[in-house]
């Protein structure tokens, strides 16, 4: 996955690859449903072709334009009753409140009244759907109004403070509306620009407002939300030196010949460094990997006046002379991560196509060789996108600092006195709307410790918890050393007098102290409190949880059909603590 | 002046119709093509926008009602077609 330079028909090469992709007629793996108040056909080879790119199979399908209300009282009619698709509704004011526009454009005050009393009911629908229907809910918010009567500029102000009232009185309503997902139209338009934003001849002859290029940025901006509800972020940004952080080569032209600092190209550099500060008080790591004398590069951390980011920025070192394919699963090594969590920024094509012929699952970003672009570039490219960070993201790249402490104290204890010396607490804690996101996020993102890899969405966890037929469990863990925050997620599902563990996972950095004993034991009680007996699981290996590999025989399972295990929740409730960590 | 050859024309057409180019004349237009409905119209138009660099009016977009047509109104807006 490399950012490439756009090509030269952007728009004609979308649209003939979502044409060739429907010809193959391949089997979806990401349903996708519209619900607008204009035709937006024309999205739909654009969404399709952005999907595509993302790496899915998408299928789309389009409601009939300005049905919105009938669709949100029904959303699965519109998926042929698949419950677990994606609805993406996109409401302009034109359609729904152009009367009352015209009306307070006009000097009728009052008229803003009634918009709003309109817009209210078109909130009660999308809370009324996000209650019935299990899938992924995502609502547009108002792009600027293309009426007569409305103009942005007009000196008298009226339309502008119609759209910014409206504007403020939807995102308040619609952020009230649990688990619903905004894309933020308003703002794509402001950044794209309205006037462009809008195609007069295809409104007029097709009742399709908005140009293609505009229809272009807004599917790439919809498959970045979609992509982002199912799939976990970069977790470190794997960074060049040379030409990348600072203009030059610090080998050859010394601490003071490169370039950064006030002044263009150095000012380019050093904001490139600000936002790599700024991903970094998001939760990512950031590490270096460069071909360089560890020295040279580590006197610039050091001593150079202009530099932003900081050695003790730096989680991971990878700096010397073997081929930066080596050094990037050293870096992953460090960090407890896996590979496809690196994001690696190079300015060299050579280094990229290095690392993306050995490691296809890294996702490269080529920094270009002009500094006034790195920024914008590395933005767009997203590699770290997230819906919520959570406090926990925030407080990641510190913790890691306390792990560092931890590992030192391990290296001079054996393993099982190490734990006994941690003072470790394991509490288990119900799931809820505080806890929902990182439930989500930890499900979504954990490779090793996870018995069954199963992925599911904000919205499927949510139908868990409301339903008897599971339990949904958390765990928040503790040592001397500080707290690592909501790392364990177990979830439970009556199979008639069974119990099945669908869901068992451990963040990697509590791996190997216990944890999960403790973890296990706790739902194995919550089975007994039920009247539950038997506790049944499965082990689904994949090419990364080796670590989960033995947890079931350790644990007293015994095989009770080729893939599945069991054992007694009783006897799994009253193991003492610890008992069966191995080193 | 912009040049276009006929058999592009035709296969921009032919592409984006999802029909081989042969089965396509002057004569074609939504009446005689099987799924050459108002989204097909469209994004034909943004092609050739895209291809020869020009903005068609929505009258103009209007009259295209037929692959002759559309040559016609590329005549008027001064696209050589090589034949």
């Amino acid at each position: 996955m490399t950012q490439n330079l756009p090509a030269d028909y952007p728009l004609r090469d979308a649209r003939s690859a979502w044409r060739n992709w429907l010809r193959k007629a391949a089997a979806p793996d990401l349903d996708v449903g519209i619900v607008s108040s204009f035709t937006v056909d024309a999205l739909a080879p654009y969404l399709g072709h952005a999907l595509l790119s993302a790496g899915w199979s998408p299928r789309i399908r389009i409601a009939p334009f300005n049905q919105v209300f009938q669709a949100l009282s029904a959303p699965q009619a519109i998926f042929g009753g698949n419950a677990s698709g994606i609805l993406l509704v996109l409401p302009r004011l034109d359609e729904f409140v152009a009367e009352e526009l015209a009306r307070f454009c006009a000097g009728d005050s009052l008229a803003w009244t009634q918009a709003r009393d309109k817009l209210l009911e078109l909130a009660s629908a999308l809370r009324a759907a996000r209650k019935n229907w299990a899938g992924t809910l995502i609502s547009g918010t108002f792009p600027p109004p293309a009426t007569p009567e409305f103009d942005l500029l007009h000196l008298d102000r009226l339309g502008i403070v119609f759209f910014e009232r409206a504007g403020a009185f939807w995102q308040e309503a619609v952020a009230a509306i649990d688990g619903l997902h905004i894309l933020d139209v308003g703002a794509l338009t402001i950044q794209f620009g309205f006037q462009r934003a809008v195609d007069w001849r295809k409104w007029y002859l097709y009742r399709q407002p908005f140009s293609e290029q505009f229809l272009f940025e807004l599917s790439n901006y919809a498959a970045r939300l979609i992509t982002a509800t199912r799939r976990a972020s970069g977790k470190c940004a794997v960074i060049d030196c040379d030409n990348t952080i600072w203009g030059g080569v610090v080998g050859e032209e010394g601490l003071d010949g490169i370039q950064l600092g006030d002044e263009f190209p150095g000012s380019a550099y050093r904001d490139f460094q600000k936002l790599l500060l700024y991903w970094r008080q998001q939760g990512v790591f950031l590490a270096v990997c460069s071909k360089n004398n560890p020295e040279d590069v580590r006197q610039v951390f050091r001593d150079h006046r202009a530099m932003v980011l900081r050695e003790s920025d730096i989680a991971a070192w990878a700096v010397d002379w073997r081929p930066k394919s080596e050094q990037l699963p050293e870096i992953a090594k460090q960090l407890n991560l896996g590979i496809d969590a690196l994001v690696f920024f190079d300015d060299s094509s050579y280094e990229i196509t290095e690392v993306q012929s050995q490691h296809p699952l890294v996702r490269c970003v080529q920094v270009p060789s002009t500094p006034e672009t790195i920024v914008s570039v590395a933005k767009h490219a997203m590699p770290f996108d997230k819906l919520e960070i959570t406090s926990d993201d925030r407080s990641r790249v510190e913790r890691y600092a306390v792990e560092t402490n931890r590992q030192e104290l391990q290296g001079s204890l054996p393993v099982d006195e190490f734990i006994r010396t941690l003072d470790l607490r394991v509490d288990t804690v119900h799931a809820s709307s505080d806890n929902i996101a990182r439930i989500t996020q930890l499900i979504n993102k954990t490779n090793q410790f996870n018995l069954t890899t199963v992925r599911l969405s904000q919205d499927q966890v949510q139908a868990m918890i409301q339903s008897p037929k599971f339990i949904v469990r958390a765990a928040v863990v503790k040592d001397k050393f500080g707290e690592y925050g909501l790392t364990c997620v177990g979830i439970l599902e009556q199979r008639g007098s069974d119990w099945h563990i669908s869901v068992f996972l451990l963040s990697c950095r509590v791996l190997a102290r216990g944890v999960e004993t403790r973890f296990l034991t706790d739902l194995a009680s919550e089975v007994l409190a039920r009247d539950g007996n038997r506790m049944t699981a499965e082990f689904i290996p994949t090419a990364k949880n080796a670590p989960a590999a033995d947890f079931l025989e350790r644990h007293g399972f015994t095989k009770s059909a080729p893939r599945l295990w069991s054992h007694h929740a009783a006897e799994l409730a009253a193991r003492p603590l610890l008992k069966t960590v191995e080193s | 002046m912009l040049q276009l050859d006929e058999s592009e024309l035709i296969r921009i057409f032919a592409e984006v119709l999802e029909v081989s180019p042969e089965t396509l004349s002057e004569k074609s237009a939504p009446d005689n093509v099987h799924g050459w409905d108002s989204g097909k119209a469209m994004e034909i138009v943004i092609t050739l926008e895209e291809a020869l660099n020009l903005e068609f009016t929505a009258g103009e977009l209007d009259e295209m009602t037929s692959i002759g047509a559309t040559q016609e109104i590329l005549k008027r807006r001064g696209v050589f077609i090589l034949r």
